[in-house]
């Protein structure tokens, strides 16, 4: 009997790194945000950023964390504010622990890198950097516009290398099917921004491009590889290192589409199991190592939970009231809509919002009139399945 | 031997007097005031350490953030700008401020005795207001790309005790005994410890590595305690390990921090030595 079983699924972006060398740039070697600026990018829950060398993927940050979504006055003293502000930062450093390899070479400096990102609500970005300039390092305001004073931020967006469960997931016997769709690297939407780009200031220094890096010829050498799946404890960002995933053999059309897979499900009941994507960016493969991973599933243990809003918050200021809510796993989910609830008219639909989890994890934020509760002061999520079933949140006050 | 020493101590009590009034018009007060004119090395045009200017600030100083620093002892502060690093050898995670933003600002300098590295253009010695990279990169020739001169003012802390940590890599293997334990700095990641750049105060009695090895009683026994400077001129580190002789032939450069790889454990906290 096929059971959905998806308790959440939660998509990162990330590349697998190779062998945990972990052994990091010996001198300091900045990675992040350095001049005040940010990446737009919605910071209300978990965001997943990654930098790798691109021509060796096993040369990476990891595991750890090297994004910001508020400031803390220690790892964290660029502009990320607050939480909740859309304003994300990378500020890290080649040399820190836990950082596999190193992408300068002694004799020749800094190799390109790439970093990727993706955002609580889903979205995301890429960056790719030079490390030729020996006054900026890995600064990521090369790569952003700038107009001879002031480094402007750049948006996330839609993240076309994300794996789609585009159906309900099953499990048999302790293991678990489902289908996985995967869109055409070589036509993302993904935003790509590079110290190449002009109006950066990479550009306003003229050092970061000696090697004339064309991002969209980098892209059209993007091709799939198969799908990869790794046990790791739910709820985190998974472990990227190379070693702790293994090669299910399931080849994903070179240019997207649609793979049924399967794999046994964990037995812990804090671990969950994550399904990959291999993304061949035309460099060499090294023995027993996967190409980059554009993006992962984590699928949940035993238990069923369907589609829900989460977390729901709601606050009144300035005649405004602002709603916000995540998910953790958004199978078989149609829509979400918000309503309005008073005991003398009862529910009221106010509006309805497109889920962009991809069927993972994703937070929200929708700001609406005092007006249009006509009085009411309790609002709930309402989850509309595909399948026409319901899901609600608890309800909150505002 | 004593007569040695003693006549070594002379020597170093001249020429610490010597160099600091040669590089700076240092007035020494009553309460040791420094004032030091110390030469920032330009950097390379790629990455490496030519122009790692590891700096040692007076524990006393007015400035308080990296930011302050940049504004307080001019360095360049628009693009393009300096760079302030700092290590925490609690975690030996690297903090960097660009001069001239906010976020350098609100960083604050260390407290614990350690150096900072500051990184930064030259200028070239036909064009004081054009902007290079060593050796000449940015300048028409025969310009070559020279370095940046700042002043250091502070006063020194005589009781701030320093403590480097056992140096440990971190990483994800079974740490040694006496490195932090896997999952310190993260899943599966033990913490790094013990990447302690020494803020050497200016009147420092050592004059050697190995007198700094004495003085602060780092280990002189395998293993031992390693000490490096960068040139920042050339990028070259320069090793001396406690206890040998190469110790002893390696001279303290003043201003400069000089990094303490302690191999054994946390080392007892010492007060720096000074005239």
């Amino acid at each position: 009997m096929r059971k959905a079983i998806l308790a959440s699924i939660f998509i990162v972006v990330a590349v697998l790194s190779g062998a945990p060398v972990y052994a990091s740039c010996g001198p300091p070697t900045a990675l992040g945000h350095l001049n005040d600026s940010y990446f737009i990018c919605g910071d209300s829950g978990p965001i997943v950023a990654y930098a790798y060398e691109l021509d060796a993927p096993s040369v990476g940050t990891g595991p750890i964390k090297i994004s910001c979504s508020a400031f803390d006055g220690v790892l964290c003293t660029g502009s990320s504010g607050v939480v909740g502000d859309n304003k994300v930062t990378i500020e890290s450093d080649w040399s820190n622990v836990g950082i596999s390899g190193c992408p300068v070479d002694p004799s020749t400096g800094g190799k390109r890198v790439m970093l990727v990102v993706q955002c609580a609500d889903g979205q995301g970005l890429m960056v790719s950097l030079s490390g030729h300039d020996g006054g900026l390092a890995y600064t990521i305001e090369a790569a952003q516009p700038f107009d001879g004073s002031v480094s402007s931020p750049v948006a996330a967006g839609p993240l076309s290398t994300r794996p789609k469960v585009t159906g309900s997931a099953a499990t048999s016997a302790g293991s678990v099917n489902l289908t996985l769709h995967f869109e055409n690297p070589k036509s993302p939407t993904t935003p790509f921004y590079s110290d190449c780009d002009a109006n950066t200031l990479g550009a306003f220094l003229g050092t970061t491009c000696p090697d004339a890096f064309d991002k969209n010829a980098f892209l059209t050498r993007a091709q799939y590889g198969n799908v990869w799946k790794s046990t790791q404890a739910c709820g985190n960002t998974p472990d990227p290192t190379a070693t702790k995933w293994t090669d299910t053999g399931v080849l994903i059309p070179a240019t997207g589409g649609d793979v049924a897979v399967s794999a046994l499900l964990p037995t812990a009941v804090t671990d969950c199991l994550y399904f990959g994507g291999e993304l061949n960016l035309g460099f060499p493969r090294v023995t027993g190592q996967p190409f980059g991973i554009a993006g992962t599933v984590q699928v949940g243990g035993q238990t069923v939970a369907p589609p829900k809003a989460d977390n729901l918050k709601a606050s009144s200021a300035a005649g405004k009231v602002t709603i916000s809510w995540s998910s953790t796993n958004e199978i078989g989910l149609g829509v979400f809509k918000v309503l309005a609830i008073s005991k003398s008219k009862g529910e009221l639909e106010l509006t309805s919002v497109s889920p962009r989890g991809n069927g993972g994890s994703a937070s929200y934020s929708v700001t609406l009139g005092m007006g249009d509760f006509k009085g009411a002061k309790t609002v709930i999520v309402r989850s509309i399945l595909t399948d026409g079933s319901k899901v609600d949140s608890a309800a909150v006050n505002f | 031997m004593l007569k040695v020493r003693t006549a070594r101590l002379s020597v170093a009590v001249l020429a610490v007097a010597a160099i600091i009034v040669v590089a700076g018009s240092v007035a020494i007060a009553s309460n040791m005031g420094f004032k030091l004119n110390f030469a920032i090395q330009p950097t390379a045009s790629l990455i490496n350490a030519i122009g790692d200017n590891w700096t040692s600030i007076p524990y006393h100083n007015p400035y308080g953030t990296m930011g302050g620093l940049c504004s307080q002892i001019g360095l360049q502060s628009v693009i393009p700008r300096a760079r302030v690093t700092k290590v925490d050898q609690s975690t030996n995670a690297a903090t960097n401020g660009d001069c001239g933003t906010a976020a350098a600002n609100s960083i604050p300098l260390p407290l614990d005795g350690s150096a900072v590295r500051i990184r930064q253009r030259g200028v070239c010695s036909n064009s004081a207001t054009t902007f290079c990279n060593a050796p000449a990169v940015g300048c028409v020739s025969p310009g070559t790309c020279v370095a940046t001169s700042v002043i250091i003012v502070g006063s020194h802390d005589p009781v701030l005790p320093v403590a480097p940590k056992k140096f440990c890599a971190g990483g994800t293997g079974a740490p040694p005994a006496g490195c932090p334990a896997l999952g310190t700095c993260g899943a599966g990641i033990a913490c790094g410890t013990g990447e302690f750049w020494f803020e050497v105060p200016y009147h420092t009695t050592a004059v050697t590595m190995a007198d700094l090895c004495l003085s602060a009683g780092l280990t002189s026994t395998i293993p031992r305690t390693r000490l490096t400077r960068v040139r920042a001129l050339d990028g070259v580190a320069v090793n001396g390990d406690c206890g040998t002789a190469a110790a002893a032939a390696v001279n303290l450069v003043l201003g400069e921090g000089v990094r303490i790889h302690e191999t054994n454990a946390n080392k007892t906290p010492f007060v720096p030595a000074h005239f």
